[in-house]
């Protein structure tokens, strides 16, 4: 099993195996998103949609003295290219088996500080997993520097753990509020868009209304239920983690949101590792 | 020996006895930072989004998450960027739709780069509804928000132009998606007519 070698053996503790699951599948979602942004020059490009001539517009100091000067060139082309090139290499580094640690040390720190610097270039076009990526990756680094102290790293994954039950609790309390999802046309609303909908189950949604409400309740129930991943007893603790999973995959396969697939699923070995009934421990 | 093996690999996570006072300062700095991060996401996490404070604090959004997705009343409608140009003689040059949204494709579960860039038509129009109700008229402060800018700048230079095209305009438009043919398209922002600086032009 080629996993075998990307994963630590039995003699690690379960918090650092948690935390190289978590480095493996952020590693993996940071591969793909660069790869992604790297196929479109365009669209970062001075004249593009997500152009840095625009984007430091919003502040003063983003345009101003030496500062200015700087983030122009790491954020104007070529400049933006080459960081995102570094981000693509330095998330190879983090998901290689072994290698050096002070490497992989330099590399995670490395992502954590361009996600901020990717989001203070321009939140146009970016989304809830450049978000879980700033959490997970700022979490990762901070623990590559308390080999020594496994309370630190401990933290590092309630942290992980904590921002991943908020995220899934506080989109289904936003929803239980909506009466749009109460009574189906939130499903039915999303999936007859082109941007995050898919024909065939618009269609059914639209034929089938008791599927739709039933499809949006399930949503924010499953969501809300989540937090309970780290009390509940292991078959509703590993059911919700597998509901979770597959609504990723779904949503990548019908909705296009295929980086959260990767960006959400890595805070998972933390939940699991801080549930009572999963963890390892 | 795996039994020692395996104990020294487990206490090895563990801070020495007698550990110094910056090891547990250190220690308690990150528990103080990751804490107060965890503990204001979720304060910001409020789902009515009527508590923006803390919020609007954090500038570039890159520090509080918004974890409140597609709530609480998400997006029913296609967004879609139109182009024309005015030509000498005043008239104008059939509306172009450009950034179209791919339909979807099982490879888009692996792999779509195309989506940042079909989020910021969506990111801009949720901006532009912001900064004026009614987006009908088109007024000066607007014209130098980012929003603004952002689409004026892609389609006076990523958007091919008609060769003798002397300003560019652009219309936004919601389409009701897969249901377009019982719902009529929506006007929601016409911008002004802004110079081309073509060379040679």
């Amino acid at each position: 099993m080629a996993l075998v070698d990307f994963v630590p053996g039995d003699g690690t503790l379960s918090v650092d195996k948690a935390l190289r699951e978590t480095e493996l599948l952020i590693s993996a979602g940071i591969i793909l998103s660069s790869l992604e942004a790297l196929c479109r020059p365009q669209d970062v490009d001075d004249g593009g949609l997500m152009s840095w001539r625009i984007g430091r517009t919003r502040s003063k100091a983003m345009v101003s003295g030496r500062p200015g000067e700087a983030l122009d060139k790491v954020f104007s082309a070529p400049g933006i290219h080459l960081l995102t090139s570094l981000r693509l290499t330095a998330a190879t580094v983090t998901a290689l088996p072994n290698g050096d640690r002070r490497a992989k040390a330099a590399a995670m720190t490395f992502l954590a500080v361009t996600n901020f610097l990717l989001q203070l270039r321009g939140s146009y076009g970016g989304d809830g997993s450049d978000h879980a990526n700033i959490v997970v990756c700022t979490a990762l680094a901070i623990s590559k520097f308390f080999g020594h102290d496994e309370k630190v790293r401990n933290a590092c994954t309630a942290f992980i753990a904590g921002q991943s039950v908020t995220s899934y609790f506080a989109a289904g309390l936003a929803k239980a509020i909506s009466p749009y999802w109460r009574d189906g046309r939130a499903m039915r609303g999303i999936f007859r868009t082109r941007t995050y909908g898919e024909k065939h189950v618009g269609t059914l949604l639209k034929k089938y209304p008791l599927l739709a409400k039933a499809g949006g309740w399930g949503v924010w129930v499953g969501e809300m239920l989540f937090p309970l991943v780290l009390v509940a007893p292991r078959p509703f603790a590993a059911a919700l983690i597998g509901t979770g999973t597959s609504f990723h995959a779904g949503n990548a396969a019908f909705m296009g949101l295929n980086r959260f697939l990767w960006s959400f699923s890595a805070t998972y070995p933390s939940v699991i590792h801080h549930s009572k009934h999963l963890s390892r421990r | 020996m795996p039994g020692i093996k395996s104990h020294a690999v487990r206490t090895a996570g563990r801070p020495a006895a007698g550990e110094g006072a910056a090891a547990i300062a250190a220690r308690y700095l990150v528990y103080g930072v990751l804490g107060t991060w965890l503990a204001v996401t979720v304060v910001c996490q409020e789902p009515t989004r009527k508590f923006k404070k803390l919020r609007n604090w954090d500038s570039t959004g890159a520090f509080i998450p918004d974890w409140r997705f597609f709530a609480p009343r998400p997006g029913m409608h296609d967004h879609h960027l139109l182009v024309r140009n005015e030509l000498p003689d005043g008239s104008y040059t059939p509306w172009q739709e450009t950034v179209e949204v791919e339909p979807r494709r099982w490879q888009h579960f692996f792999w779509y780069p195309a989506r940042r860039a079909e989020k910021v038509i969506l990111d801009a129009v949720v901006n532009l509804t912001a900064l004026q109700p009614d987006l009908k008229d088109s007024k000066e402060d607007v014209q130098v928000s980012v929003p603004y800018l952002t689409l004026l700048n892609y389609v006076t230079h990523q958007v091919p132009h008609h060769p003798d095209g002397k300003r560019v305009q652009f219309m936004l438009v919601a389409s009701a998606g897969y249901d377009d043919a019982e719902e009529e398209p929506t006007v929601l922002f016409l911008s002004g007519t802004h110079a081309l600086n073509r060379q040679g032009g």
